[in-house]
């Protein structure tokens, strides 16, 4: 059977509800780190990525880096503002599914809370999904990499590193 | 200083109407409304304007200028496409890149301008019923457009294409220089983000121009809901507002017209009529849509190649693309994209530091594309488009067995061309990839890779079918005037005809059958 990401939420609530019987598996992750203040994106969100922006670029941003890593979380919350309706609703039910303490240990086999996974970690985590058998989480896996990725090679401070530059007929062209 | 041609049109007096100032109800009227303004819409509204029509365009993306194009990525995706160039099939295996602003996709199509295969006309008359459209009738509307928009072959090539053109040389595979619809081109490289200099004779800068110098009325921002029909024949339609953020803001205009020309598109013009529940006896609405679905190879050279400067595409090879004949195994056609830093990231698979690795090397880097020509074969029939809760439209697209196999021969292929062509180390994109560094590794792991969904990377820039047309009511919803057939006064004028997909970039062809049903529509509606 083919689960959508509501059927997806629905059962990974349940299944966590079903197997503690508490309210702590469908409880928000905690926060542990300092959410940016006027961003669109809710402090669970903004967590999920601040993790996962240094395992998706690493290479580019380090983990220590916060500076750069505020500038990528800035960017995705530009760019999850100006999507459609309903990619914005997908995704808000992904990064529900994520943000939560439940959902979490479903997605993740069981893995530690996600800022307790090294990088080494969270990368492996990241080959799981890349390669999964469910075509959810496979979905899930290149939504996300898409939109971090843009976030950061998109803009053009990211570009000097990779020696990426308007062509020379074009200075002057545009003013921006 | 590059000359405004948008700013000095509407100094002069346009008529041009932004949804996003759109104040209260309005009800206006006209002979003819078309919905859309690119390929289809851009050349019905010159068309029709000039016979002397009453014309109202109206196009859900907002009108932009020369002067708005700043060549970025992260701007001129939010701006000039669909979804901000995230749109993607119901299951999200294919990408979709489609333009949403005045000039539709020509405003950011990389300008490859090719005529209708005649294997794909020929296809047409033995199995869809075509009687009047072949390369001979078609042949002075193609000459026609080709003089409009200043089509011709473009001979300067960057690396990107003398690469491709290199790896058939050295496996005498065939290959051809491809025309291009520009004017006095600097040759930046930037035409999918919107050309900075007007070179390119897209809609925006030629046939939407001549319909306002010929009184047509330009509504940009606004969304069509509904038509309107009784009685059998189209009486209107309901448009919606957007906003500067391309949101609803609850304002709408109501707009009489006895005749309507659907240009929206292969998603829009299905997702209007079924919005709109119009006649549909054999349920055929959205159906057949095709994308020809197209799969990607990197490859690392030592020299530099720039992939992002130069024209985009000028040299493409259709060696496979007939090789079994039309109905055979699934041809594909050989292309380059342009290697811009947002493209790159978001379509190459992977992650960390091999990721970064890959994105050190975008000057370094050689894409070729295969199109995977779909819809010919009875096992190809491509996706349907549906509506979500909301009204907004998805395409369904399965992959079948069929189009897999020649996305297998197509990874192939396009490894082999590369490391002939001297690449150092070649990525197919594909989510258990790994770089290799000769051909018969790349075989040896190609035939292994799993051929699925949201593992083999897919793209798609052409969307076709969904309104076919055809010889048979059965089979088909337009007739080959593009006629609706259940409905007095509706038009279907763009890519959303074509019953197969093309085995080509399709601007040239919808130009071409969009001048000939657009002058047999002015002639009747004069009548």
């Amino acid at each position: 059977m083919k689960l959508s990401r509501r059927s997806l939420l629905k059962y990974s609530i349940a299944t966590a509800a079903l197997a503690s019987g508490g309210a702590w598996l469908v409880s928000p992750a905690s926060i542990d780190f300092k959410p940016m203040p006027k961003l669109t994106l809710k402090p669970q969100y903004q967590q999920v990525f601040w993790y996962l922006i240094p395992a998706f670029l690493e290479g580019a941003v380090a983990s220590d880096d916060v500076a750069r890593k505020q500038h990528v979380l800035a960017n995705i919350d530009q760019a999850f503002s100006i999507l459609e309706p309903h990619t914005q609703a997908e995704l808000n039910q992904l990064l529900e599914i994520l943000a939560s303490r439940g959902g979490w240990l479903l997605l993740s086999a069981g893995a530690a809370r996600l800022s307790e996974l090294s990088i080494a970690q969270r990368l492996l985590l990241l080959q799981q999904w890349q390669q999964h058998y469910l075509q959810l989480l496979r979905q899930a896996y290149q939504g996300l990499h898409e939109l971090i990725t843009a976030a950061w090679y998109g803009d053009p401070t990211a570009w000097p590193e990779l020696a990426y530059h308007l062509p020379v007929q074009a200075r002057g062209l545009v003013n921006d | 200083m590059i000359k405004d041609i948008i700013a000095e049109g509407l100094a002069s007096g346009w008529q041009h109407i932004d949804g996003a100032n759109q104040q209260g109800e309005q009800e206006l009227d006209c002979d003819v409304l078309i919905i859309g303004s690119g390929a289809g819409g851009g050349i019905s509204a010159q068309v029709l304007s000039q016979a002397g029509l009453k014309v109202m365009v109206v196009d859900e993306g907002p009108l932009k200028s020369s002067q708005d194009f700043k060549m970025q990525e992260r701007s001129a995706y939010p701006d000039l496409y669909q979804e901000s160039a995230a749109r993607k099939t119901k299951d999200k295996a294919i990408s979709i890149f489609q333009g949403r602003c005045v000039g539709g996709s020509t405003t950011v199509n990389w300008t490859t301008s090719l005529r209708t295969p005649e294997p794909t006309l020929q296809h047409w008359q033995q199995r869809w019923g075509f009687k009047q459209l072949n390369s001979q009738s078609l042949a002075p509307y193609f000459v026609k457009a080709e003089q409009m928009l200043g089509i011709s072959p473009w001979l300067q090539t960057n690396q990107n294409n003398a690469l491709l053109a290199k790896g058939c040389e050295v496996l005498a595979w065939s290959y051809q220089a491809i025309p291009r619809n520009v004017k006095q081109c600097w040759d930046l490289g930037y035409c999918g983000m919107g050309c900075p200099t007007n070179a390119k004779q897209s809609m925006l800068v030629t046939t939407i121009p001549a319909a306002l110098n010929a009184g047509a009325t330009l509504l940009s921002r606004f969304r069509v809901q509904t038509l309107h029909f009784d009685k059998g024949a189209i009486t209107g339609a309901q448009l919606q507002a957007l906003d500067a953020s391309q949101r609803l803001h609850g304002e709408s205009i109501k707009i009489k017209a006895r005749q309507v020309v659907l240009s929206a598109g292969a998603i829009g013009s299905p997702a209007v009529l079924l919005r709109s529940k119009v006649p549909d006896p054999y349920q055929l609405v959205g159906k057949r849509t095709f994308l020809h679905p197209s799969v990607m190879s990197g490859a690392v050279f030592e020299q530099a190649v720039n992939s992002h400067q130069g024209a985009p595409q000028s040299v493409y090879s259709d060696h496979f693309v007939w090789r079994e004949g039309s109905e055979g195994e699934c041809g594909y056609k050989l292309e380059v994209p342009p290697v811009h830093p947002i493209l790159l990231a978001t379509k190459i698979s992977g992650f960390g530091q091999f990721h970064s690795d890959m994105m050190q090397q975008i000057n370094h880097l050689q894409v070729t594309i295969a199109l995977l020509r779909d819809g010919f074969n009875e096992q190809s029939i491509g996706g349907q488009v549906q509506l979500r809760d909301d009204g907004s439209p998805v395409l369904d697209y399965p992959i079948s067995d069929f189009v897999w196999r020649g996305a297998r021969r197509a990874l192939l292929s396009m490894a082999e061309l590369q490391f002939a062509a001297g690449a150092k180390q070649v990525f197919p994109l594909h989510e258990q990839s790994k770089l290799v560094s000769s051909w018969p590794q790349a075989k040896t792991m190609i035939e292994q890779l799993p051929m699925q969904a949201l593992a083999t990377r897919l793209a798609s820039a052409h969307v076709m079918g969904g309104c076919a047309m055809g010889g048979d009511e059965q089979t088909s919803l337009v007739d080959e005037e593009g006629n609706y057939r259940w409905l007095d006064g509706l038009s279907v004028i763009d890519g959303s005809v074509f019953p197969t997909s093309l085995g080509a970039n399709p601007q040239l062809s919808i130009y071409a059958m969009a001048l000939r049903n657009a002058e047999l529509l002015a002639k009747r509606l004069q009548a």
